[in-house]
C-alpha cells in the first residue's frame, strides 16, 4: 500500500538521494518553499502551515483541482479500461472531439504526455508530409527536452551540453520577418516553429508584422506553421482558446501541454487539420502508426482533460483577459519609478517584469559565491528568493534571468495578487537599497 | 560501548538529524531520553519510533527553544518523571544559507533566538536541577562554520561562536557545583548543513578535511555520548572537534 503520510515525510530526501542532487540543492539554496505537504483551496500549504501561491503556470486551475480530482476519481471508481491494446481508446477519441470543437478549427489530434512530446510530433509530422528537411526556430526559443526540441533550443546551458543535434534545424533572429523570408527562400523548409509569447526566452511577444509574415510566408514555401502553444494555449493570454486564433492565418499545427490535464496528470497534443495529419500518416496502413506515444492515449488522462476542458469557459478566459490586464496595469503603475524595473509585458495571466541589473557587486553571483554563473544577472533569481518568503511561489525566465516570470492561476483572487503588487515594489525598494 | 545506564538526558532538537541521533545513541547507551522538538509533530513520531527502537520510552516536548517558559517546563517535567537531570544536550539549531546583503534583523535574531538563546534558556533551566544534585553535564553543539576555514552565513558562525564563548565561561561558573560543560563542534556532516551548501563548498570542505570526506550523524553521536557519559569525569569548558582535520 501506498502511504502517502510516509512518502511525504522521506519522500523529499529520497528525492535528493535518488533523482537529482543538485535540483534539490538548487531549491534549498535558492530558499524554494520545498516541503509542501498538502494544498488547500488550490495553494500550496508546507509542513509548517505557510501557504504559497504557485505562480509557475502548470496549475492554471489551482494546485489538486477538485473537478479534475473527481473526474479521475469517478473514472478510477468504474470498471473501464485505461489503456487499450488496439490503441483505440474512447476515451482519447472523445477527448480529441472535444478539443476539436473548441478550437472551431482543428479537427485532427495527436497525444503525448509531454509539451516536448508534442513538439517531437510536430516536426516529425513536418518531416514526414512536406518531405523538406529544414526545421526553422527563432533565437530565444525554448520548445522541449527531447533530441528534436531541443534542437531549436536557444543556445545556453540548455543545449550546449547535448550538440550535435538535428540536422537541419536551424534559427533565425527573433521578429526578423526579413530573415524568414530568406530561411524559406532556401526551399528545404518543412517547418517554422515559434512561441506566440516566447516563455523562457523572456517572455518576448511576437510583433505582428513578424505574424503577418509567418502566416504568409510559410503558406506560400509550403511549410507547416508550427505554433507551440504548450504556454500561451488553453486561456492563458486571455485572448481566447488558443493565442494564435486571432493570427491572420491558423497555424498548421498548434501543439498544447501544461494543464491540458488539469494540472494533475500529464497528456499533450498535437492539433492539425486532417488533411495534413493525413500528408503525414495517412498514405498507407504501416505509416499509421509510424510516430507513437504509449501511454499517450491513456483514459485516465484524457478524463482528465475533458474535465479540464469544463472548467476552461469563455467567462473564465474572460476573467483571465480581464484580471491579466489589471494585474499588469498595476504592476506597471507600482513598479515605474523602481530604477531595478525596465518593463512589464506579457498578456493575460503570461505576464514577465524585465529588471535591470544592479551594478553593485553585492548583487551579482559571484558575490554569492557562485562564480561560475558571475555572467548572469542575479536580481531576479534574488527577486524570487525574497518572494517565496512572503508566499508567492515565482520564477525567473531559463533563457533570460533578467526577467521575473508570473503565471498565476486562473482563478487567483484579486486581492492576491493586489497584495502580491505591493509586495513585488517592497522587495524591490529593499533590493536597490543594498546599492 | 560506553556505559550510560541510568543517565537521565534530555535533547533539544532531538526529532531529527544529529539531535535525533544523538537521542538514539543515548537510548542505546541505556540512558533515559526526552527530547524536544519545534513544528513537525511528523518528525517527532519518527524521532520517537527510533528511539524506542534504541530502547528507551523517550519523553518528547514541543515548542520553541528561545520560549523559556517551554524550556523551563520540558526540564521540570523530565526532572520530575525521572527524579532529576544528568545530562542536557542543545542540539537545536537552524541555519539559512543568506550572503550578508540579504540577511534581514528578523533572519539574525531567529538564528540567534535559536541557537544562542535556546541554549541559554535551557541550560539555566537544567541548571536548577543539576546544581541542587551537585552534577550534571551539558554539551553545547558548535560548529565548524564559526572557525575561518570555510566561508559560512554570518548569522549562523556568529552564534557557533557565541556558543563557544557561552560554553568556557559556563563551564567556569558551574564547575565548582559538579556541572560539567563542553561544547562539541562538528564538521560538515552527510546530512544536515551540507545538503544546503552549493557543491564547490562541500568539494571545499572535503579537499581541507584530512580525512577528505564528510563526517556521519553516528560518529558525532559517539562523541557526544563519550561527553555524557563518566569517562569524560574531567573534561569541562572544552571544545571537541570531530571535522575530519581541517
Amino acid at each position: 500500500m501506498v502511504e502517502i503520510a510516509d512518502i511525504l515525510r522521506g519522500g523529499f530526501d529520497d528525492y535528493q538521494a535518488f533523482v537529482n542532487p543538485l535540483v534539490a540543492q538548487r531549491a534549498r539554496l535558492a530558499g524554494e518553499p520545498v516541503r509542501i505537504e498538502r494544498v488547500a483551496d488550490g495553494t500550496l500549504v508546507d509542513r509548517t502551515g505557510h501557504v504559497f501561491e504557485d505562480f509557475h503556470g502548470t496549475q492554471a486551475f489551482g494546485h489538486r483541482n477538485p473537478h479534475v480530482a473527481a473526474a479521475v476519481q469517478a473514472f478510477l471508481a468504474s470498471d473501464a479500461a485505461s489503456w487499450f491494446p488496439s490503441r483505440v481508446n474512447p476515451f482519447a477519441g472523445r477527448f480529441a472531439r472535444r478539443l476539436c470543437e473548441r478550437t472551431g478549427h482543428y479537427d485532427n489530434v495527436f497525444f503525448g504526455l509531454s509539451g516536448s512530446d508534442a513538439v517531437e510530433a510536430a516536426l516529425k509530422l513536418a518531416r514526414a508530409a512536406t518531405k523538406k528537411p529544414g526545421i526553422v526556430g527563432l533565437s530565444g526559443a525554448y520548445h522541449g527536452c527531447t533530441f528534436g526540441s531541443v534542437s531549436l533550443m536557444a543556445e545556453g546551458y540548455l543545449r550546449e551540453p547535448f550538440v550535435p543535434l538535428l540536422a537541419d534545424a536551424r534559427s533565425i533572429p527573433f521578429g526578423d520577418a526579413d530573415a524568414l523570408r530568406r530561411e524559406l527562400a532556401r526551399g528545404d523548409v518543412g517547418a517554422v516553429v515559434v512561441e506566440p509569447i516566447q516563455g523562457e526566452g523572456g517572455v518576448r511577444e511576437l510583433p505582428a508584422p513578424f505574424v503577418e509574415a509567418l502566416c504568409e510566408e510559410t503558406a506560400k514555401h509550403g511549410a507547416l506553421l508550427v505554433a507551440d502553444e504548450v504556454q500561451t494555449g488553453l486561456g492563458r493570454t486571455g485572448r481566447g482558446f488558443l493565442a494564435t486564433q486571432t493570427w491572420p492565418r491558423r497555424p498548421d499545427v498548434v501543439l498544447l501541454a501544461k494543464h491540458l490535464g488539469g494540472g494533475l496528470v500529464p497528456i499533450s497534443a498535437m492539433l492539425t487539420r486532417r488533411d495534413t495529419f493525413m500528408l503525414a500518416y495517412g498514405q498507407q496502413f504501416a505509416s499509421g502508426e509510424s510516430h507513437n506515444v504509449t501511454l499517450g492515449c491513456n483514459a485516465i488522462s484524457a478524463v482528465a482533460g475533458l474535465a479540464a476542458l469544463d472548467l476552461l469557459t469563455d467567462a473564465l478566459i474572460t476573467r483571465v483577459r480581464d484580471v491579466g490586464t489589471k494585474l499588469k496595469h498595476d504592476l506597471t503603475a507600482a513598479l515605474a519609478s523602481s530604477p531595478l524595473v525596465r518593463e512589464v509585458r506579457g498578456a493575460g495571466l503570461m505576464l514577465g517584469v524585465a529588471l535591470a541589473p544592479s551594478d553593485h557587486p553585492w548583487l551579482t553571483f559571484e558575490h554569492f559565491g557562485f562564480p561560475e554563473l558571475a555572467h548572469q544577472s542575479v536580481i531576479a533569481p534574488v527577486l524570487c528568493h525574497r518572494i517565496y518568503r512572503r508566499g508567492f511561489f515565482c520564477f525567473s525566465c531559463g533563457h533570460d534571468w533578467t526577467v521575473f516570470r508570473l503565471q498565476p492561476r486562473f482563478e487567483v483572487p484579486e486581492e492576491k495578487l493586489t497584495a502580491f503588487v505591493a509586495i513585488v515594489r517592497e522587495e524591490l525598494d529593499k533590493l536597490e537599497s543594498l546599492s | 560501548m560506553i556505559e550510560l545506564a541510568g543517565k537521565r538526558c534530555l535533547i533539544t532538537g532531538g526529532s531529527r538529524g544529529l539531535g535525533r541521533a544523538i537521542a538514539c545513541r543515548l537510548a542505546r547507551g541505556g540512558a533515559r531520553v526526552g527530547f524536544t522538538y519545534s513544528t513537525d509533530d511528523a518528525d517527532a513520531d519518527d524521532a520517537r519510533a527510533a528511539v524506542v527502537a534504541a530502547g528507551a520510552e523517550p519523553l518528547v516536548f514541543k515548542g520553541s527553544v528561545a520560549d523559556a517558559a517551554h524550556a523551563r517546563a520540558a526540564v521540570d517535567a523530565v526532572a520530575s518523571a525521572w527524579g532529576g537531570l544528568d545530562a542536557l544536550v542543545c542540539c537545536a539549531a537552524i541555519t539559512q544559507v543568506l550572503p550578508i546583503s540579504l540577511l534581514e534583523e528578523a533572519d539574525w535574531d531567529l538564528v540567534m533566538d535559536v541557537n544562542v538563546k535556546g541554549t541559554y534558556l535551557f541550560a539555566r533551566a537544567a541548571l536548577r536541577h543539576m546544581i541542587r544534585q551537585k552534577g550534571g553535564v551539558i554539551v553545547t553543539i558548535g560548529n565548524f562554520a564559526s572557525e575561518r576555514v570555510v566561508e559560512a552565513p554570518i548569522h549562523y558562525a556568529a552564534s557557533k561562536s557565541a556558543l563557544r564563548g557561552l560554553t568556557e565561561a559556563l563551564a567556569r561558573e558551574v564547575g565548582r557545583h559538579g556541572v560539567r560543560v563542553n561544547l562539541l563542534a562538528p564538521g560538515l556532516l552527510e546530512q544536515g548543513l551540507s545538503q544546503a551548501l552549493p557543491q564547490h563548498r562541500v568539494d571545499e570542505f572535503r579537499s581541507q578535511s584530512a580525512l577528505g570526506r564528510l563526517g556521519r550523524l553516528d560518529e558525532v553521536a559517539e562523541l557526544a555520548a563519550f561527553l555524557v557519559s563518566d569517562d569524560a569525569s574531567f573534561l569541562s569548558g572544552a571544545k571537541l572537534v570531530a571535522d575530519g582535520g581541517l
